[in-house]
């Protein structure tokens, strides 16, 4: 209130002495003709006909005036102002064309808005830390295995011998057993080499991050923690740092809280823990050839570029080949910069959305211009009599400007609340793992966005009708109903342009739509409805401990009514390879590994197979008697089989699989392709052995049951949980839910497309029967005569429907060849379909078409019944 | 008015006439007009509307100033007055004008003074 009130002091006396001059300026243009007449008369001319010429002598009264008025100083802003009254006003007068312009806007302006809100969270805001672009990963590729997480000795060496970073950094993604409200419960983890928090650049909101004695090992055990994790399972606690709290079965000191914005790069983590303290006597770590899923994030020294590091880090490479060739020869780096990493897939998809949100935009001003080019036809006697009043062109221009700015503001502001209201969803279906992405909303950005958008689509749409006065000669023609060849031509262009692009929007919906429908009918190699999977890790204890638990936990699951059947795999379908390892047929020699292909290895229970559904092809599946004693066997894939035996049986083969517990294989049996990970994505080699004769501790039970996945979950977390009430359950996945979320992007894009196209079909479809309509109404006289003169009503019905199917197949051409060059946007989301796909082409014309003639049938129908009667009469 | 060219013309000269005019005295609006056609013996027919926006420019650059009174048959008229700014920019414009004169005529008669 109280600026209101500001506003109202500052502007009053103006308001005021604005009053007063306007009425001096009356009275002095009164006095004047009033002297003007005398002086007539008392020469002797008829009072009557010196009225006349005294005003005839003056001029225009009104223009007078409004020059007069542009002579004083403040007249633009209050000439806007009064514009937008005046623009209100009419506006009012035409609630229809009001609120149909209103919403049209609203909804083109709201995708735009809801669709920049995400663009802007993702891709233009600052990735969460500090000159990102100095930050690189670094991966490893041998010629047989394109993409390598790093080693540690490998990352050891980098961090000593290069030039070119201010430090290197490595984290391993990993889950562990915290406690939260005296519950054990499995939490994301992040081991991490203490220079994590330095190349990332990033600052405690609570004590201190990890030093370098922190990461060494026989360090006393500490945590860093998220700030989530803080709120959430520490309860905030303002003094935590000192405390010890229990996380993978042992007391951890906690020496510091991240601040709330720190996100890990990719993954999720709530607590941090030092891996060289952790893991550095491992394996795993002190295996060169071995590559334990380490991601690596360097920070390039100020002025190094991109190219030198990769020079530089190659060089190391080389040395590192010579100096042990068998794990490092034909190794190489791949350097790429974080944010291209992070968002580069991203990008291009979400721009093409943008795009899409853009073209509905168009379309909602190709609508919007259109109702206000045919009420402006009908305004035309206003315009004329102001015009002849003395208002000036430019006036009557800023005059329409400002109505159509109104409608804009009103469209957005309604779209501005559309975006708000469905964010939060559009976040929520998004398939990208994006920083930012979890924090997109509607912010001032997006508000000045929204505003920005408003005004171009009014001078977009506002230009219209001022296109077709200027053709039409407004202010000079006080006839109605008259429109130059021009103004039809422009009108025309509109009507082929919302064909166009609603046949574009339409296409890339259908390739999409055929996409999702290819992938959703890929086999994936098991049959997924009722199969419910639950993820374990034991953190520690002995590997026969670990294995008995997995044993147990399968035997009791298997048992509870309406399971069929149970087991246990290291890697379930859809989630990925979780090892992988180069392998050679006994008998082909091979040393260096890298000549040597590359299987992914996995470990299961026996029922594994038989529980997937997935069909044995030769030899046998895994038994009871596969154990640690017996002799060590494989179960491998058809894809292995036929590189095995590209022509026979791959039963009895010999195989070495490097990182396997054993030297040598026996391949008893060959099932079915499983896609390890994803619908879309080639099957890749895999090579299985029962996890009696390999250990490990992180396993994923899978259940197929009768119940529905959540009840199904729940049974088997109960009957898990009686095995070992201490071990908690990592995560739980349907793995129909999986297949579709490995189809994920494309459903995104065809879900966005299709929504879009759905409304730009609806526009198109209400604009150009509006257009045909207004044609037909334009047309009425002449039609009423032709029937008058004998035309026949199918006669009248063929004329108008003959335009009609010429702007639609103009609009269906042009439309057609956008299509042809823009679906080549979409390449990358496409599965078995082209770009160029004929079917999807077809049947987006031929639904266009279809909508568009039935959107002209009723204003065809409607000239056909013209009452020539009535039709003249109009006039 | 459709003419741009000649009302640049106009508006240059008959800010001068008014000027000249109201050197004379405080005059009204329709006084003006009225001077400025008796003195160029009734030859310039200006639109009578036209003089308005020229006043209020001129009031604007403070070469005039305006002030209500009353006239000899008691009427409520608004009077302007020139002022000392807009003393010394009459002789400018005349002195420049008188200048123009000259050139043109020079270029206009260049027989008769050969």
């Amino acid at each position: 209130m109280r600026r209101w009130n500001q506003i109202a002091e500052r502007y009053l006396p103006w308001i005021l002495r604005r009053r007063r001059e306007e009425r001096e300026l009356d009275e002095e243009i009164r006095f004047h003709l009033q002297q003007e007449e005398d002086l007539r008369v008392e020469r002797g001319e008829a009072p009557t006909t010196a009225r006349q010429s005294a005003h005839r002598d003056f001029g225009n009264v009104t223009r007078v005036q409004e020059v007069t008025r542009e002579m004083w100083s403040w007249t633009t802003f209050e000439s806007i102002l009064r514009d937008g009254r005046y623009a209100l006003r009419q506006l009012r007068r035409a609630p229809g064309f009001s609120a149909v312009a209103i919403a049209t806007l609203a909804l083109g302006i709201g995708a735009n808005s809801a669709i920049f809100s995400v663009v802007d969270a993702v891709l233009l805001k600052p990735l969460p830390y500090p000159e990102a672009e100095r930050l690189v990963t670094i991966h490893e590729a041998l010629p047989e295995a394109s993409y390598l997480n790093a080693s540690w000795p490998d990352f050891v060496d980098w961090r000593a011998q290069n030039r070119v970073f201010d430090d290197i950094a490595v984290f391993q993604p990993n889950t562990i057993k915290v406690r939260e409200n005296g519950e054990p419960v499995m939490a994301p983890a992040a081991f991490v080499s203490a220079s994590l928090f330095t190349v990332l650049e990033t600052k405690p909101a609570l004590g201190r991050l990890l030093s370098a004695e922190d990461d060494r090992a026989g360090a006393p055990p500490v945590v860093v923690v998220g700030n989530s994790f803080w709120r959430k399972a520490l309860k905030g606690d303002p003094d935590v740092t000192g405390k010890t709290i229990e996380i993978g079965g042992y007391d951890v000191t906690v020496a510091g809280v991240l601040a709330p914005e720190f996100r890990l790069p990719q993954v999720e983590a709530d607590v941090y823990l030092p891996i060289g303290r952790m893991m550095s006597g491992s394996e795993s770590f002190t295996d060169r050839a071995n590559h334990p899923g380490l991601i690596a994030v360097a920070r390039l020294r100020p002025g190094v570029t991109l190219d030198h590091a990769r020079s530089d880090m190659n060089t190391i490479m080389s040395r590192l080949a010579l100096a042990y060739p068998a794990s490092n020869r034909h190794e190489t780096v791949k350097l790429e910069l974080l944010p291209d990493v992070l968002l580069g897939p991203i990008r291009p998809e979400l721009l093409m959305l943008f795009g899409a949100a853009a073209l509905v935009l168009l379309l909602a001003c190709a609508n919007v211009a259109h109702l206000a080019m045919a009420r402006a036809t009908t305004r035309q006697r206003e315009f004329a009599i102001r015009g002849s009043l003395g208002a000036g062109r430019g006036r009557l221009i800023r005059q329409l400007l400002t109505e159509s700015t109104l409608l804009s503001i009103g469209g957005g502001g309604i779209g501005v609340l559309l975006a708000r209201w469905s964010v939060g969803p559009l976040v929520r279906l998004s398939p990208y793992q994006a920083p930012g992405l979890a924090d997109a909303h509607v912010d001032s950005r997006v508000l000045l966005f929204t505003l920005l958008a408003s005004l171009a689509a009014a001078l977009l749409f506002g230009c219209a009708p001022i296109v077709q006065a200027a053709y039409s000669r407004l202010n000079l023609s006080v006839r109605e109903g008259e429109m130059g060849r021009a103004g039809r031509r422009f009108r025309s262009a509109l009507f082929i342009a919302e064909v166009a692009i609603a046949l574009v929007l339409a296409t890339g919906a259908g390739l999409l739509l055929r996409s999702v429908s290819a992938l959703l009918q890929v086999d994936p190699g098991f049959h997924a409805d009722h199969l419910t999977a639950l993820g374990v890790v034991r953190n520690g204890g002995p590997a026969d401990r670990n294995l008995q638990y997995f044993t147990d936990a399968v035997d009791r699951v298997a048992h509870q009514p309406g399971v069929s059947a149970a087991a246990a795999v290291m890697c379930p379908p859809l989630s990925g390879t979780c090892w992988t390892s180069p392998y050679w047929p006994q008998g082909q020699s091979g040393t260096a590994n890298g000549q040597l292909p590359w299987t992914a290895l996995n470990m299961i229970t026996p029922g594994y197979f038989a529980t997937l559904e997935t069909p044995l092809i030769a030899g046998r599946a895994f038994m009871d008697g596969d154990t640690a004693g017996s002799r060590p066997v494989a179960v491998v894939n058809q894809t292995m089989a036929s590189r095995l035996a590209p022509s026979g049986n791959a039963v009895g083969k010999l195989l070495h699989v490097q990182y396997s517990a054993h030297d040598l294989l026996e391949v008893v049996g060959v099932v079915s392709d499983i896609k390890q990970l994803g619908v879309g994505v080639p099957v890749m080699p895999e090579v299985y052995v029962p996890v009696a004769q390999m250990p490990v501790n992180f396993m994923t039970v899978v259940v197929r049951s009768t119940a529905a996945s959540g009840a199904a979950a729940r049974q088997a977390a109960v009957a898990m949980r009686s095995v070992d009430k201490e071990q908690p359950i990592a995560q739980v996945t349907a793995l129909s839910e999986a297949i579709l979320q490995s189809a994920g992007r494309q459903r995104f894009a065809a879900l966005l497309l299709s929504l879009f196209g759905f409304v730009a079909l609806s526009l198109a479809a209400v604009g150009v029967s509006g257009m045909m309509a207004y044609t037909v109404t334009r047309r009425t006289r002449e039609l009423g005569i032709r029937i008058a003169l004998g035309a026949r009503r199918s006669e009248m019905l063929s004329l108008v429907l003959r335009q009609g199917v010429r702007l639609v197949l103009f609009g269906v051409l042009t439309g057609l060849s956008l299509a042809w060059m823009l679906t080549k946007l979409v390449r990358n989301l496409l599965y078995g379909v082209q770009p160029h796909d004929v079917p999807t082409f077809a049947g987006a014309t031929l639904l266009l078409a279809v909508c568009a003639l039935a959107a002209c049938i009723l204003p065809a129908w409607r000239a056909a019944h013209v009452d020539p009667i009535e039709a003249l009469r109009h006039e | 008015m459709n003419n741009p060219g000649r009302i640049e013309l106009l508006q240059g000269t008959l800010d001068m006439m008014i000027l000249r005019t109201l050197q004379w005295g405080p005059q009204h609006g329709h006084g003006i007009g009225q001077a400025i056609r008796a003195s160029s013996l009734e030859a310039l027919q200006i639109e009578h509307g036209s003089l308005y926006p020229a006043l209020h420019r001129l009031r604007k650059q403070g070469w005039i100033e305006a002030e209500w009174k009353i006239t000899e048959n008691k009427q409520r008229a608004r009077y302007y007055r020139l002022t000392a700014r807009g003393g010394k920019q009459l002789s400018a414009e005349e002195s420049r004008w008188n200048r123009m004169v000259e050139t043109i005529a020079r270029v206009m008669k260049p027989a008769s003074s050969s």
